[in-house]
């Protein structure tokens, strides 16, 4: 395939959201003048690109599988691809015809919008409130591990047995399962209400993000602002929730044993790895963000998104000797 | 690990907090553990530019997050040791600079300092956010006309000329373009003029947010 990108001129820049901008090639073509302000910008995806021109109006795009359009070709041609790059790239394309008609048919057929039961949280329980001095011990707990999201977290009214916080699982914001951290140090640590394939944190991404962080532990997740499949894999009803948000998903394992499984599981439902590389102290993303606040996390995490699978194994072999010591 | 760089005036310096820089409650201390403050109370906007440049010059981070200032301001230098504050309009230099020195070129001083840091970061590939602090303007053009109506000037013509050069924008770096912090400041710091903490943590949100989008 064509690296489209490869045959932009030098001058250009890139915005946050992916595009691209650099002064259109078309406009000469569409009765405009030369355009000087960068406003032609184009956003590839793999191999998959689409170009809009803010000047002109010329829109075009590619899709593998697909024959390259009349307005694709002209673009082409306008930013300098030789016409044999081109027809190559056609022929490429449709040798990848049947096999994206078949991945669409079986999408298609898989896509079934998730959904889960309402349940009832835990009697007497409460909110935690900051000023509450009766809650003094959780709000600490929860500062000590830099928890700043604005997420409804309970505690019991009367203590129980055992102390706990009580996190609310929703789902497009119903209460559809919770989970209890206690805090005694006594094993479990948690206890879970988790209906099959539900993900914890679906509600707190927002429709304009472009991405998705996925860890294992719910405590990680608040964090970041990212979702837990709160296990060390991700199942094939949580890998459908998380491809419902239409954005990049990145997984990131925990630093230890258990966090090997789930990159496999990642790479089965083809989602990208980030393994950054943390000091022996910080084993998961909440050390991380204790450690080096959450910006600062979430730019390591980027930063490390990998989607080739030979790397994300290369760099599962690394963290496995990391383990092993 | 991602060094991040913030620059600004006295909010982001954390003016009214207690433990000033060091609060754990301003906005660069609730998005990174070791936060490079370059941060100066009373900084004008030419000041945040050139410091912010230097940093990008100089490599020092790989994330540059600059809160803007008020457009008036602006220091003089009599002595090598005294600066004077052109906003203070008691002082008598003040006042016949402000009289003098409209916000029509201020504006767009600050759209070319923006442009700048934008290609400064792009060439240094590092990443940028822009926070309005203290900007008064709007992306309302019946209100920026509003803003400069008072000096006597040819209004189309800037209007025209912010336009163009408003476009330049990277639009997409900015955390909230159109209000400033005064604007949405939702509690004030111990000082009983500053930010307090509950807007510091809605921008230390949104710079999350961003950082994720």
């Amino acid at each position: 395939m064509i690296d489209v990108l490869s045959y932009l001129p030098n001058e250009r820049k890139a915005t946050v959201s992916g595009w691209i901008s650099f002064n259109g090639p078309c406009c000469v073509h569409n009765g405009e003048s030369q355009d000087k302000r960068k406003r032609g910008g184009i956003r590839q995806q793999d191999d998959e690109w689409s170009y809009h021109c803010f000047n002109c109006g010329f829109t075009a795009s590619f899709t593998p599988g697909r024959p390259v359009s009349y307005k694709a070709r002209r673009l082409l041609e306008w930013l300098g691809v030789d016409s044999v790059d081109i027809e190559r790239l056609n022929l490429e394309s449709l040798k990848r015809k049947s096999l994206l008609d078949l991945t669409t048919e079986r999408n298609q057929i898989r896509h079934v919008d998730a959904d889960f039961n309402e349940t009832e949280l835990p009697e007497g329980i409460e909110l935690i409130h900051h000023n509450d001095p009766r809650h003094k011990r959780y709000a600490e707990y929860l500062a000590s591990r830099k928890i700043q999201l604005p997420y409804p977290l309970l505690v019991d009214k009367k203590r129980g047995p055992r102390d706990r916080i009580v996190v609310p699982f929703t789902y497009k914001n119903r209460i559809v399962g919770h989970t209890s951290r206690y805090l005694d140090n006594r094993m479990p640590k948690f206890i879970n209400s988790q209906q099959p394939g539900y993900v914890f944190g679906y509600d707190l991404q927002k429709p304009h993000w472009t991405s998705a962080v996925v860890t294992e532990g719910i405590f990680d997740a608040l964090s970041i602002a990212g979702l837990a499949v709160m296990h060390d894999t991700i199942s094939s009803q949580q890998a459908q929730l998380l491809k419902q948000l239409k954005r990049k998903i990145i997984v990131v394992p925990d630093q230890d044993k258990a966090g090997l499984s789930i990159i496999d599981a990642a790479i089965e439902h083809r989602f990208a790895v980030s393994i950054p590389e943390w000091p022996d102290d910080v084993k998961d993303v909440n050390d991380a963000v204790v450690k080096y606040g959450v910006a600062s996390t979430l730019l390591q995490i980027h930063k490390n998104a990998e989607t080739s699978k030979i790397k994300i194994e290369m760099y599962k072999k690394r963290l496995q000797r990391k383990i092993n010591g | 690990m991602a060094n991040i760089y913030f620059g600004g005036c006295s909010i982001t310096e954390g003016d009214g907090f207690v433990a000033g820089k060091e609060d754990p409650r301003i906005y660069p201390n609730l998005l990174v553990s070791n936060a490079i403050n370059d941060s100066e109370g009373g900084s004008s906007n030419i000041k945040i530019f050139l410091k912010a440049a230097t940093a990008i010059v100089d490599n020092l981070a790989n994330v540059y997050i600059i809160q803007w200032s008020a457009l008036h301001r602006h220091w003089i230098y009599p002595t090598p040791d005294s600066g004077i504050h052109l906003s203070d309009t008691k002082d008598k230099h003040a006042k016949w600079y402000q009289e003098r020195n409209h916000d029509y070129g201020n504006i767009i001083q600050l759209i070319q300092f923006c442009r700048i840091l934008q290609d400064l970061a792009f060439s240094h590939n590092a990443k940028l956010l822009f926070i309005n602090g203290l900007v008064n303007w709007s992306n309302d053009i019946e209100w920026m006309k509003e803003l400069v109506a008072d000096a006597s000037s040819d209004h189309e013509r800037f209007i025209e000329n912010l336009q163009n050069n408003m476009e330049l924008i990277d639009w997409n770096l900015w955390i909230n373009p159109w209000s400033n912090m005064y604007d949405t400041k939702l509690d004030v710091a111990e000082d009983n003029l500053h930010p307090g903490p509950l807007t510091h943590k809605h921008i230390a949100d949104q710079i999350r947010d961003k950082l994720i989008a």
